[in-house]
């Protein structure tokens, strides 16, 4: 098991910083919905929420996965759940891509 | 003349005015005190390194602004105590009596008390491109115009023809062109590229500030000894402020310089060169830019409108142009023996002989000549069409005579339809004479008209392609020119420019400022305009947030092209022009223009990436070492590892003004927008942070670094360095990386150079100098796993910020 303490710090320094992101993440759509005409705005649902912040999503399980992998120790858990997160984003990218991208 | 004062001290001053040197020079000498002399010997090399190179360029610069005033040296015909002497100009005082003649150089402004069909040439002066007429009579307008003063000689204006006399009104400095210079001589406004980096530098040094700040009090309360705290706040100062910038800069705009040569554009001032590319106003003079800046003949007829052989071999008699290898006078007898050449028609006048000729002047405002052809004598006069109707009695229509007076009307309005459209016409008509000895104006009479030559100064052939090219690349015309509105309008309607409204110099003199500013936005012709209204509009455009682009060759331009945020002028333009402009344009040519604006894209996109890149990647990678220094019990890197990485990251960016550039991104001008980059650093800074604290985790818990700092820093180091570098090849393009956006190959190798050389960088002498140490083989292969799924991730944040964040 690791050091408790070291390990508390450093989960909540992983962990704020995924927040801090999420937090970024949303400040920016907020803020580019407000600089959107009327009628332009895309409709809040819950459809759109999880389509548009999907990268999120993958954020904070990947969050989860990586705190619960170093808590293991385990290398090889570590390794193949990264791989595991490559895939789901290698499809997430060809799907969310323009023909112009 | 005003001289154009610099000096090399002045110059080598104007360089450490960045701010961004500020902060480097002030975190040497504390690193000097507190850490040795290694870390400010490499910070300091830096700051000399931008330094010599931005002092180069602009000296160079200055150098040849320097040259190109003192080629100004104008001789002047004076006549004092009664006798003529050549005298410089200088010399002159308010009061001389100086004569022109043709090919003169007016050498001050001069109110003319005497003249001989004097014209003039002012198109570089007010953008007229037909030669003035000058007479000594008094005019009765209250604040003329330029183009009204017909009795006044301007400083800098060439005879074309005729001559006269005149009293010197106002010399050197007190000129109308002696303004002019002077407006130049004051500090260049600043460009929106140098605001922009002004902004990022204070943007910089309130983030560096507030970081420092905070690291340092935190470390302190901790319990972190107090200069320990102060060496790591001060490390992450500068691992925050990519110190390389003005050296990235300075190169990239350089060899941009250098790339814009090569298409025939020439570079002045380095910095104008990204607002080359941003400008989204191009306001141009007319003359020569749009037009072939030449008089030519367009069309000739006669009174019903047909192609009356006779027309031309009469106006190649009736010309005073001296036909040799080059043909020289008058620009239009010029026109018509052009004409003549193009069509093999200059031929038509071997059947004449040449009897006598009666010289233009301005009374008649025609001239005449007497011809024999086999043995009948022909008098020939051409002129202006009001002064010829006046001389005749008949109009030649289907080959008879008929009286002028039938067919006045239907000539009269065809003749001002062609004026409206910015035409200028001559009259052509004959007689047949009796052999005299001599013939006089008095034979000017009892004329049958027999057509007219119809001149115009003609669109560029490759205008009406640029102009769109132009357009579809977001760049908006406005045309500032001191001829006429119909002229002005016409060139459009050739070129297709669709005119939004015409507003001429004397309605912008009756304008209020808010006024002006609102005229200019929906303007797109500003004819008979003074220089200094060109100053008034070029300020208002720039007040309403556009980056202006001016485009001129004339005296009448300099002040605009002082004023503008980028000045272009071309390599045949007047020396005071082209002391004023940023860009120096080796062909008169939109379509150069277009390939220079490109290139200016080019080089923003490249500094763009790089400050984008820099600043996210250090604030990150700064933000997760401030973080740990609070949980750790050692410094997460050592401040020179942090100062080696930024130096090695800075040398992998080094060919990063050589990338490519996506197609979609040179599309439309882009703009320094200082809250994109702070938005920017916010959302892709917490990444590489995320990842570092990865790192951390697995150096403390799976390879237990707990106990071995070289071993945690050296891992953080690689990792740190890996996601940093690496991470270019995904934000330097919005497409997929390298399967729809292929970066350089220089930034390729260089990259992949660097990140081989970080890598085996803990294996080497140089390596346990710096105090790293070998790192275990598991961790290497955990970390390429880490490093794609944070490329993977990074591009997956990427699609998602510009969905919403638009640049």
């Amino acid at each position: 098991m690791p050091d408790l303490d070291l390990f508390g710090w450093w989960a909540i320094s992983i962990s704020g910083g995924s927040v801090f992101l999420t937090l970024v993440s949303i400040y920016l759509y907020a803020d580019s919905r407000k600089r959107c005409k009327n009628g332009e705005q895309e409709p809040v649902n819950i459809g759109n929420l999880v389509k548009n912040f999907m990268f999120v999503w993958v954020l904070l399980s990947l969050l989860v996965f990586y705190i619960v992998s170093i808590q293991i120790g385990s290398a090889a858990i570590f390794a193949a759940g990264n791989i595991v997160m490559e895939v789901i984003l290698i499809i997430y990218l060809i799907r969310n891509r323009t023909k112009s991208e | 003349m005003p001289t154009h004062a610099f000096s090399m001290a002045q110059v080598l001053f104007r360089q450490f005015k960045n701010p961004i040197f500020a902060i480097l020079i002030a975190c040497a000498f504390v690193a000097g005190f507190f850490s040795g002399l290694n870390q400010a010997i490499v910070i300091l090399s830096m700051v000399a390194l931008s330094v010599v190179l931005g002092f180069y360029n602009e000296y160079k610069a200055e150098k040849i602004v320097e040259n190109l005033r003192q080629n100004v040296s104008i001789k002047a015909i004076v006549t004092r105590n009664g006798k003529s002497l050549q005298i410089d100009s200088k010399l002159l005082v308010p009061g001389d009596l100086v004569s022109v003649y043709v090919g003169d150089i007016a050498p001050a402004d001069v109110r003319i008390v005497k003249s001989k069909d004097l014209q003039t040439d002012e198109a570089t002066f007010t953008g007229e491109s037909f030669p003035v007429e000058k007479v000594s009579d008094k005019i009765d307008v209250e604040q003329p115009m330029p183009q009204q003063l017909t009795n006044y000689l301007f400083m800098g204006t060439v005879v074309v023809h005729g001559g006269g006399q005149g009293v010197v009104i106002s010399t050197g400095r007190q000129t109308e062109l002696g303004s002019i210079s002077r407006s130049l001589a004051r500090p260049h406004p600043e460009t929106e590229f140098q605001k922009g980096i002004r902004k990022y530098g204070t943007m910089l040094i309130t983030l560096t500030l507030a970081l420092s700040i905070g690291i340092f009090s935190l470390n302190a309360a901790i319990g972190h000894p107090l200069i320990d705290s102060l060496l790591f706040s001060l490390a992450v100062a500068v691992g925050l402020v990519p110190e390389l910038m003005p050296a990235i800069v300075t190169v990239s705009l350089a060899q941009g310089a250098s790339r814009m040569a090569k298409v025939k554009v020439v570079v002045k001032r380095l910095v104008s060169i990204e607002d080359f590319g941003n400008m989204d106003v191009l306001c141009t003079d007319k003359t020569g830019t749009l037009t072939e800046g030449k008089i030519v003949l367009k069309d000739y007829f006669s009174v019903d409108e047909e192609k009356e052989p006779r027309i031309m071999p009469y106006s190649l008699l009736c010309n005073n142009a001296v036909v040799e290898e080059k043909i020289v006078g008058n620009p239009m007898d010029i026109a018509v023996w052009d004409y003549a050449r193009e069509n093999g028609a200059q031929a038509s006048v071997k059947a004449y002989a040449k009897v006598d000729e009666i010289p233009f002047d301005y009374q008649r405002r025609m001239m005449s000549v007497v011809v024999k052809k086999d043995e009948e004598f022909i008098l020939i006069s051409k002129g202006a069409p009001e002064s010829i109707f006046a001389k005749c009695k008949y109009a030649e229509t289907e080959g008879r005579k008929e009286p002028l007076s039938a067919v006045l009307e239907s000539i009269n309005a065809k003749f001002s339809d062609l004026s409206q459209l910015g035409y200028r016409i001559l009259a052509v008509a004959y007689k047949d004479v009796k052999a005299e000895k001599s013939y006089t104006a008095e034979d000017e009479k009892d004329l049958t008209l027999l057509g007219f030559l119809i001149f115009t100064d003609p669109p560029k052939k490759d205008a009406h392609q640029a102009v769109n090219r132009l357009r579809e690349m977001g760049v908006e015309i406005k045309i500032l020119t001191g001829d006429n509105e119909l002229v002005a309008k016409k060139i459009c309607d050739d070129l297709k420019v669709s005119v939004k409204r015409v507003v001429c110099g004397s309605d912008l003199m009756q304008m209020s400022w808010t006024e002006i500013k609102a005229a200019v936005e929906e303007t797109t012709i500003f004819a008979r305009i003074t220089p200094e209204q060109k100053l008034d509009i070029i300020k208002a455009l720039k007040a309403n947030g556009h980056v202006v682009g001016f485009g001129g060759d004339g005296v009448n331009d300099a002040p605009a092209l002082y004023e503008a945020d980028v000045g272009i002028s071309v390599d045949t333009a007047v020396d005071v022009s082209k002391e004023a402009a940023d860009i120096v344009l080796l062909e008169k040519d939109l379509l150069v223009l277009a390939d220079g604006i490109n290139e200016g894209r080019k080089i923003f996109g490249n500094t763009i990436k790089y400050i984008l890149m820099g600043t996210s990647s250090n604030f990150g990678n700064m933000f997760s070492a401030a973080a740990a220094s609070i949980f750790l019990p050692f410094l997460p890197m050592l401040p020179m590892q942090i100062l080696f990485m930024n130096l090695l990251y800075d040398v992998a960016n080094m060919t990063l003004p050589t990338d490519n550039v996506d197609e979609e991104y040179t599309k439309l001008p882009k703009r320094w927008d200082i809250g994109f980059v702070r938005k920017y650093t916010l959302f892709f800074g917490p990444f590489s942070s995320l990842y570092d604290f990865l790192t951390y985790g697995i150096m403390l818990f799976i390879f237990g670094a707990s106990a071995n700092p070289a071993l945690f820093q050296t891992g953080w180091f690689v990792e740190s360095f890996w996601t940093e570098v690496l991470v270019i090849f995904v934000i330097r393009t919005r497409r997929i990386p390298f399967l729809t956006s292929r970066p350089g190959k220089w930034l390729i190798l260089l990259t992949l150079s660097c990140v081989a050389f970080g890598t085996i960088l803990p294996f080497t002498a140089l390596g346990g100098f710096l105090g790293f140490t070998a790192l275990p083989p598991e961790y290497w292969v955990l970390l390429v796993l880490m490093v794609a799924t944070y490329l993977f991730l990074v591009d997956a944040g990427k699609v998602f910020f510009y969905k919403i964040c638009k640049f």
